[in-house]
């Protein structure tokens, strides 16, 4: 498989190769620029452009336009650089596409804004004191884009990282925060300081389920939030709207101002009710 | 039943007022040694068993994800709050129902003002 980037964009070579689970390496070229991309098991693994390796790599692959690429066949990647997954990865791609092009706009280029961190590190924006990883459903993200291309699906996990950001911005302790559904599926995720998001949420939808029952039995209405306070921490689980979804943040209870958290989280609920978190083949 | 912890529990009801609902003292075992409530149909029996068992769920939970042992639980409705706070060793826990409109800082001052208060009024 060979052709131009005009014709078939970076990230639509990577979605059709990850989508057809091969394994495969490919050569790409835009002047004198080389790079090397390695597909395993319907994932990016390995990239390779001038002197980065890994995300980076293919961040920067994304804003090519013009060149050709070329496949080498059946080849194993010689290391396994890349662990997120593709769809993930472009959408952060695109999202950092997305800014930077905002950014070129005022002037600078969009070479300059997209590694503006190595050509002038004096000129980075200043960094949110906690700055908080987002990670949305596979499942989600390939429905977003499916639905209105990868502008709004970058518009969304925007949105998504903007809320959780403005939690641990606004809270205090932030140890992290989970959108989820009464299955314990996770719909959006940040990192969790202590465990893995998925350990948290299954643990906290066993319990929620449990409360839930509780509630309905004794005829104590809608259940809107609970509030789990230990030794450490604050659990702060809200339901969105009066859907099956809540939301999980939790918070080191000795650094965390409670009336925050439940401000923050309340607004936060809001923003995530009114977005499509439903996961595809789980729409009735 | 204590004398003294149902005094305790007269009090806390006036000082929340209209907002208060119930107040239980619940063993671990389930079952309530003092009780003040507001609303005849609150059935205390039913609300301490359920929330004893959620207390101890919630202690696996917390423990799993290694966040230490559990203090309280606040579940909120559209109709009531309960508080689950936990007494001293975690022998017993304060159960305290409010309405939905109870002013959430006025009543955790008041169970901050009367948690040793209970706690040392729990015959030992």
């Amino acid at each position: 498989m060979q052709g131009r980037l005009e014709d078939m964009a970076v990230a639509d070579l990577i979605q059709h190769n990850c989508q057809d689970r091969k394994v495969a390496k490919f050569e790409l070229k835009s002047g004198a620029r080389k790079a090397e991309l390695f597909f395993k098991n319907g994932n990016v693994v390995h990239a390779v452009l001038d002197d980065r390796e890994g995300e980076e790599a293919v961040y920067d692959l994304l804003t090519w336009e013009e060149g050709s690429f070329d496949s080498k066949g059946e080849i194993e990647s010689p290391q396994v650089s890349i662990t997120r997954e593709w769809s993930s990865l472009l959408l952060e791609g695109m999202r950092r596409l997305d800014e930077a092009q905002q950014k070129a706009a005022s002037g600078k280029s969009l070479e300059q804004e997209l590694f503006s961190a190595v050509l002038a590190p004096t000129e980075v924006k200043q960094a949110p004191a906690i700055p908080v990883s987002v990670t949305v459903n596979a499942e989600i993200s390939r429905s977003w884009a499916a639905g209105g291309g990868y502008a709004a699906a970058v518009k969304a996990g925007d949105a998504c990282q903007s809320r959780m950001q403005e939690i641990a911005d606004e809270v205090g302790g932030f140890i992290g925060a989970a959108v989820a559904n009464e299955n314990g599926d996770v719909l959006v995720h940040t990192e969790f300081a202590q465990s893995a998001p998925a350990v948290f949420v299954a643990h906290v939808s066993q319990f929620i389920k449990t409360v839930g029952n509780v509630v309905s039995k004794l005829g104590a209405g809608l259940l809107e939030d609970n509030l789990l306070t230990t030794e450490t921490a604050f659990l702060l689980i809200r339901f969105l709207d009066s859907s099956s979804k809540y939301l999980l943040v939790v918070v080191d209870n000795s650094l965390a101002n409670l009336g925050s958290l439940r401000h923050v989280s309340r607004v936060a609920a809001d923003h995530f009710a009114a977005m499509d978190l439903e996961i595809p083949e789980k729409r009735s | 039943m204590s004398g003294s912890l149902q005094s305790l529990l007269s009090d806390i009801r006036a000082d929340l007022g209209a907002d208060f609902v119930a107040a239980d003292i619940v063993g671990m075992d389930g079952m309530s040694i003092a009780s003040q409530k507001a609303r005849s149909e609150f059935n205390s029996e039913m609300v301490a068993a359920h929330f004893t068992m959620l207390m101890k769920l919630a202690g696996k939970v917390s423990e799993k994800m290694d966040l230490g042992a559990v203090r309280e639980n606040q579940i909120s409705t559209d109709s009531v709050m309960v508080f689950a706070r936990v007494l001293g060793s975690g022998s017993f826990f304060w159960l305290l129902a409010t309405t939905h409109n109870a002013t959430l800082g006025m009543v955790r001052a008041v169970m901050g003002e009367y948690e040793t208060r209970l706690q040392g009024a729990i015959p030992s």
